[in-house]
């Protein structure tokens, strides 16, 4: 079972390097690209956890400010 | 003394037609000999000596600048092509097209089985994702460790060495994956090869050898016949001509270079394509070269195919014609642009063609696609063109005689006006040669430069094709030659079956000899080169200035000394990189059934 899902895990990296061609590169070049794409998937990982929430809260409240104002024209 | 008067009847009705269409004024004199003058006396230099421009080479502003608008350059048109290839994606259906007879007789019609297969978009998407990460790192590599050898020294006022966007492929996109080609060989190129193994301690701009010698598989020789051998009739009799003549003639053929294997080696090529007669030379690649600009010059048209081979391209270029590149084996696009041609005339003048010329190659060594000469011929008819057929991969390869397309079509070897081919693939030997008709011969004796300047075949090299070409033809009294033919075509279907069965992308006909497995990626072709290394299957990769930027790939040539057992293992060691890699990028049907080896619906009727 771990193997497997060694292999799988193996198997995808690899993927990843070769779509990339990361293959082909040396260790620092492939250091900065990994480190590039840690920083962006890590920027949007941590805004979306920061900024995300926040947010989306404003963005229920402005909704349901506007129903209400609907709200008061219709009714 | 030119083509134009090889058939006198052609001609006539040529310059009819084109007076029919133009309505313009001939000038029936102004071919001839002036013009084969002009193209022999002052051939127009490929390099046309740059003027050395003052830029400063050592500001590294100015080099920053150039990098940046280079780079730009690039990727605009990177964009335009990939735009390009979105829009053009087609599925090409093969069907039999009904060709014009003529005279009444019907065509011997063979149907064409070629693919050449579109990968799903996301490939093409990751494809150009892949590059640009690629090019973006070796701009960034380039710019802040660029190593010695990478700048050019006290070379004030020069011209740079290399043109910049090939420095930058050749350093940071070639050189991270240089291991996989030129490997050094220490044996015979038969069925097995000896490679020395390297390695690289700095990322391939260097390499050392480790001592260690690996007997591989050979899956990357044009050794289509397996007359690669150090061991049989074809060697001793080299080596006996080797005793009797020595190894070099030390002159051109014009003057003490002609012994008498040339002139057998010249009649029986003439014999053996079914002409009048043939002339050799010593390299394939300069009897293209440098015999082209003997038969076409300013004034002229030459129709060359997409995929046409460099040396091709050289010599049409030199001959100093106006040429129009069709596309790959696109009849269609072909009458098309013949016909606009015919009937605007000479640019500017207005003036009819001189000559109009039709170059196409047998096998195409990078599409492993087979020209449809029944189609061109017709065409060539129609339009009153000369045909000029570069055989190189396709003599001795094709058709159930080793004749080549003519043999595999079975047309007419009277209806192609130039033959050319090589001895450099399925003879084992080197050298170029060029038959058609008596005059045509003569004209190129006296006027080609390679007759005229260069050395002439090494007797042993000339006594190696005569013999090779003795035993394909059956005069050696053995069935050898047959055998072998019937060994490669079996070798050949069965191979491209099973990759296909596979899944991969092949391209080309089912008949080629030459099979092209599409991976697309750089990094891929590295990898598939290297594991098949680590595997013991020595194999080629093509790349970028051979193929097109996005269609990197693997070529495998077969050869007739392959064994059933040997493919087999070939095939299976593919499957497992195929998986490996994720290289099974075909969309399309696959053989439920196990293939079998030479099965019967393989052969045709004509074997
Ligand atoms: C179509 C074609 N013409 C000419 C040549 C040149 O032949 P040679 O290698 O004998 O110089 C080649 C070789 O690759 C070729 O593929």
């Amino acid at each position: 079972m771990f193997k497997l899902l060694k292999d799988y895990f193996t198997y995808w990296y690899f993927q990843y390097e070769l779509i990339t061609n990361i293959y082909m590169f040396e260790p620092w070049e492939k250091f900065l690209l990994h480190g590039l794409l840690v920083c962006i998937i890590g920027l949007i990982t941590y805004s979306s956890f920061v900024y995300l929430p926040t947010y989306l809260v404003s963005l229920w409240k402005s909704y349901t400010d506007l129903l209400s104002d609907f709200k008061a024209i219709y009714y | 003394m030119t083509l134009n008067n090889i058939s006198s009847n052609e001609t006539a009705k040529n310059i009819k037609i084109k007076k029919r269409i133009t309505n313009g004024i001939i000038n029936e004199d102004k071919n001839g000999l002036s013009n084969c003058e002009t193209a022999k006396s002052c051939p127009k230099p490929i390099l046309n000596g740059t003027v050395p421009k003052n830029k400063k080479e050592g500001s590294s502003k100015v080099a920053l600048f150039t990098a940046m608008k280079t780079y730009v350059k690039f990727h605009i048109l990177m964009f335009l092509d990939y735009i390009n290839q979105i829009f053009s994606r087609k599925v090409v259906p093969e069907k039999q097209r009904k060709l014009p007879t003529q005279n009444g007789t019907a065509h011997n019609v063979k149907v064409s089985k070629e693919s050449f297969e579109q990968p799903a978009l996301h490939t093409a998407l990751m494809t150009y994702l892949g590059f640009y990460i690629l090019m973006f790192l070796g701009y960034i590599n380039q710019f802040f460790f660029a190593p010695k050898v990478a700048r050019e020294k006290n070379r004030e006022g020069y011209v740079p060495l290399y043109d910049n966007f090939e420095k930058f492929y050749l350093w940071y996109v070639y050189r991270r994956v240089r291991d996989c080609w030129n490997r050094p060989i220490t044996s015979v190129p038969g069925a097995m090869v000896t490679v020395k193994e390297r390695v690289t301690p700095d990322y391939g701009w260097t390499f050392v050898f480790t001592g260690r010698e690996i007997p591989s598989l050979n899956l990357g020789s044009y050794n289509y016949l397996g007359f690669a051998e150090s061991h049989s009739k074809c060697a001793d009799d080299s080596i006996d001509t080797l005793h009797k003549y020595g190894w070099a003639t030390c002159s051109s053929r014009h003057e003490l270079g002609t012994n008498n294997l040339h002139v057998e080696l010249e009649q029986l090529t003439a014999r053996f394509l079914g002409v009048e007669a043939a002339i050799t030379f010593g390299m394939g690649f300069a009897t293209n070269s440098l015999n082209l600009p003997t038969l076409v010059s300013d004034g002229c048209l030459v129709m060359s195919d997409e995929k046409n081979h460099a040396s091709l391209i050289l010599g049409l270029r030199l001959s100093g014609a106006l040429i129009r590149v069709f596309k790959h084996n696109n009849m269609k696009h072909l009458e098309k642009l013949l016909r606009e041609a015919i009937v605007n005339g000479q640019p500017k003048t207005g003036k009819p063609w001189e000559k109009i010329l039709i170059v196409v190659e047998g096998v195409y060594s990078m599409e492993g696609s087979i020209v449809k000469l029944p189609e061109v011929i017709a065409l060539k008819k129609m339009y009153k063109a000369y045909l000029y057929v570069d055989e190189a991969h396709s003599i001795g390869a094709l058709g159930p005689h080793g004749r080549g397309v003519v043999d595999y079509w079975g047309c007419d070897p009277q209806d192609i006006d130039v033959f050319m081919g090589t001895f450099t693939k399925s003879f084992g030997s080197a050298g170029g040669y060029i038959a058609g008709s008596k005059e045509l011969i003569d004209h190129i004796r006296v006027h080609s430069h390679a007759a005229c300047y260069a050395s002439s075949m090494s007797p042993p090299v000339a006594q190696q094709i005569i013999t090779s070409m003795k035993i394909i033809m059956g005069e050696d009294g053995t069935n050898e030659g047959i055998n072998r033919i019937r060994q490669l075509k079996h070798n050949t279907r069965y191979f491209r079956k099973r990759l296909h069965q596979m899944g991969v992308i092949i391209y080309g006909n089912e008949d080629s000899p030459v099979v092209p497995l599409l991976v697309y990626l750089f990094s891929k072709i590295g990898g598939v080169v290297r594991g098949l290394a680590a595997r013991k299957i020595a194999t080629v990769g093509v790349g970028f200035p051979a193929t097109p930027l996005m269609e990197g790939r693997i070529r495998f040539c077969l050869s007739a000394a392959h064994t059933k057992e040997q493919l087999d293992y070939a095939l299976e060691q593919i499957d497992d990189i195929a998986n490996e890699l994720g290289l099974k990028y075909s969309q399309k049907p696959r053989c439920p059934r196990p293939i079998i080896y030479g099965s019967d619906d393989d052969l045709d009727a004509t074997d």
